[in-house]
């Protein structure tokens, strides 16, 4: 049995800035004891103990202990969601391949009424986006925020309950939103964040609650300068709210239809620049230093990044304004905007592979690295991507087509996922306190799902362009179907292996729990100009 | 526990090729703007459909009304039928049995009169918990931009 060693953060604080590291020595000295007296019980009548006189067995807590109560719990419920998604996902693209393909359930109850639960294109289309975006992204981000903020700001979280108690009013959002697509209770679909009004309320509520428990948490140790990856996480959190609460009162304004659509394609647009962008670059400028104990390359590009990416991920929707009414030159800036953040993807990329010189060799095994070091290729190439369908000449071009879902799943199965599986591999065996090894399960969540976001999003694409290639020659869509088939049969199976991937991911961790060796973390902090290194207990 | 690990920095300068590169795509931008800045957006955000594929049918005030009506609540995304029953076909006459003697007595305007739901000739028929939306939801003309776009469902 391990000796439980028991940390002050201030403590933990204060050693970590001397170099040293002091246990609590009365806790150590009591479970010391405890245990000598019941060994010498046992010792004394060994054949007199029956079963149930044995010394009962510490008990194995659902939850893990604070302080990492709600980074475990958020980021547990991320990787069902991720499987949920996934398996939706692989249900849209099959019925893109066979639209006549419809799961229809009835559900009759009493007083003559009825639940009609159908699964078609049209609201399998929608679910994925909205499981993968407010499912798995999100919960994988806030998770993250609740592992990382407390480790680089050196302040406990606020309260885990509080982070608990918004984990379960995010979640029933999304369920009852989800839910709300599928009985076709929405006027229309193919929208994200068009819930009903009270489901919307329930995730407002949830999310001011995460922006209040995040700045509580850091908000005094900004004064002695944060690290780049609390100021992601802060404007993605503060613009997530935002965004999200404004998106939700659009229906109540009666603006005519044009407006709304405007008004709904800026949403999803800066929505995925701020909150599915920011925490996935925040996490990577997290891990990366982490996981290969180097010092991060460079503070002032990480910044440069920072303030480049603040500004352009608000110009980038207006990009996406694509309508006589919105005069010429605001969305050429929105076009400008997202491609410069290709150069905000340059930076990042540049810094973070700087800062893994020296220990590439960790990347070649599926662990943290090679996950963050995958996302980081994905995060250059969606953005390069993204930038260019917002050419003025390629936007017409693609229009209509599916090249729009294919960037969408290259981006948030690629990038934002990889990002996400990075701080998991990471993170849980740290919070569960359980070692962690390289084994089939692991190697296959890695393959599967970034190639399985690869071969669909390539796939989705590369159908995206035959689509508008036909449509421009004016093909019948009979001839159109029968040409997708095949880019869609790819797509499936690509499709099909990030399902495998993240039922892996489950099973992973269900086991790193329940079978995993229980050991004590340490993190090497490099010291930039000294020659030696510090260690301490990490959780 | 949490244990306060601060990461440093290994340098605390901009690097020259990041300054580089910075000021390379700045330049791109700006004369990728400058030479975009005059034109008309084309209307790809909301498709308008062709007045020759909907039949003369105003298709966005109709869905903006339906969508005000919430039809699809009952009737399904697609019209497809759900909690009610599919809206697809009823130019050739309703799909259900309680509706064809008005549809036989108002060949014409039955969807109008069912929809609005004031009308005596429809007053007997049970709705089955569907709302008159003549009580104030839809006027009578919105009813009529209604009923041509639901004539053209095949």
């Amino acid at each position: 049995m391990p000796c439980p060693i028991a940390l002050g953060l201030e403590d933990a604080a204060s050693a970590a800035g001397s170099g040293t590291m002091r246990p609590d020595r009365r806790h150590t000295k009591a479970a010391a004891a405890t245990q000598e007296d019941l060994l010498a019980q046992m010792s004394a009548n060994l054949k007199k103990l029956r079963p149930y006189d044995q010394p009962a067995q510490p008990q194995k807590p659902l939850v893990p202990d604070a302080p990492d109560s709600a980074a475990a719990l958020w980021l547990v419920v991320a990787g069902l969601w991720l499987l949920v998604a996934a398996g939706i996902g692989t249900l849209w693209v099959a019925q893109l391949m066979i639209p006549a393909a419809k799961l229809q359930m009835h559900f009759p109850l009493a007083f003559n009424l009825n639940i009609w639960v159908v699964l078609d294109g049209t609201r399998t289309g929608p679910g994925f986006l909205n499981a993968v975006v407010y499912g798995w992204l999100t919960n994988a981000a806030i998770g993250a925020i609740w592992f990382i903020a407390p480790r680089i700001s050196g302040r406990r979280l606020t309260s885990n309950a509080g982070a608990n108690v918004a984990l379960g009013l995010w979640n029933l959002a999304v369920l009852l939103g989800l839910a709300s697509i599928f009985l076709g209770v929405l006027p229309s679909t193919g929208e994200l964040a068009e819930a009903p009004l009270p489901v919307d309320a329930l995730a407002v509520l949830a999310l001011l609650m995460v922006n209040g428990l995040y700045w509580s948490t850091i908000g005094p140790a900004l004064r002695r300068g944060a690290y780049v990856s609390l100021l992601y996480f802060g404007i993605a959190l503060l613009a997530f709210l935002g965004l999200y609460a404004a998106q939700s009162v659009v229906p109540l304004l009666n603006l005519d239809q044009t407006t709304t659509v405007l008004a709904n394609d800026f949403f999803v647009r800066t929505l995925e620049a701020y909150w599915l962008l920011g925490p996935a670059v925040g996490i990577l400028y997290y891990v990366i230093p982490r996981a290969t104990g180097n010092p991060l390359y460079s503070a002032p590009t990480a910044l440069l990044g920072w303030v480049l990416w603040l500004v352009l991920a608000l110009l980038s929707g207006l990009g996406k304004l694509l309508d006589p009414s919105v005069a010429y030159a605001i969305t050429t800036a929105g076009a400008v905007a997202t491609l410069l953040l290709v150069l905000h993807a340059f930076l990042v990329v540049g810094n973070l592979l700087l800062t893994v010189r020296g220990r590439w060799s960790l990347a070649l095994v599926p662990g943290t690295l090679a996950f963050a070091v995958v996302a980081l290729i994905f995060l250059l190439t969606s953005a390069i991507i993204e930038g260019v369908g917002a050419l003025r000449s390629v936007q017409a071009g693609i229009a209509g087509s599916e090249w729009t879902a294919g960037a969408f799943v290259y981006a948030a199965l690629g990038t934002y996922t990889m990002a996400g599986l990075a701080l998991v591999n990471f993170a849980f065996p740290r919070v569960l306190r359980r070692a962690w090894s390289v084994n089939a399960l692991a190697t296959t969540e890695f393959w599967s799902v970034w190639g399985g976001s690869l071969i669909a999003g390539a796939a989705l694409m590369l159908g995206g362009l035959a689509q508008a290639s036909l449509l421009s020659q004016g093909t019948a869509s009979d001839q159109i179907d029968a040409t997708l088939v095949w880019f869609r049969l790819v797509a499936f199976g690509g499709m099909g292996l990030v399902a495998l991937g993240a039922l892996a991911l489950v099973i992973d961790l269900f086991l790193l729990y329940t079978a995993g060796r229980t050991v004590e973390y340490q993190v090497v902090i490099p010291q930039t100009s000294a020659s030696t290194s510090t260690a301490v207990t990490e959780s | 526990m949490t244990v306060h690990t601060p990461i440093s920095s290994h340098t605390n300068r901009l690097p020259a090729w990041a300054a580089g590169v910075t000021v390379f795509f700045l330049l791109v931008g700006g004369v990728y703007f400058a030479s975009n800045l005059s034109g008309t957006n084309p209307a790809l955000a909301v498709p308008q459909p062709s007045a020759a594929a909907s039949g003369g049918v105003d298709t966005g005030a109709a869905l903006a009304l339906i969508k005000k009506a919430q039809c699809q609540a009952c009737h399904g995304q697609n019209f497809e039928g759900a909690i009610g029953p599919s809206l697809h076909g009823l130019a050739e006459g309703p799909l259900v049995p309680a509706l064809k003697p008005v549809a036989e007595e108002h060949p014409d305007d039955w969807i109008h009169l069912w929809i609005d739901g004031t009308d005596p000739a429809v007053a007997d028929i049970d709705r089955k918990g569907m709302p008159a939306f003549g009580t104030g939801t839809l006027t009578a003309d919105e009813i009529d931009t209604v009923v041509a776009y639901l004539k053209t469902l095949k």
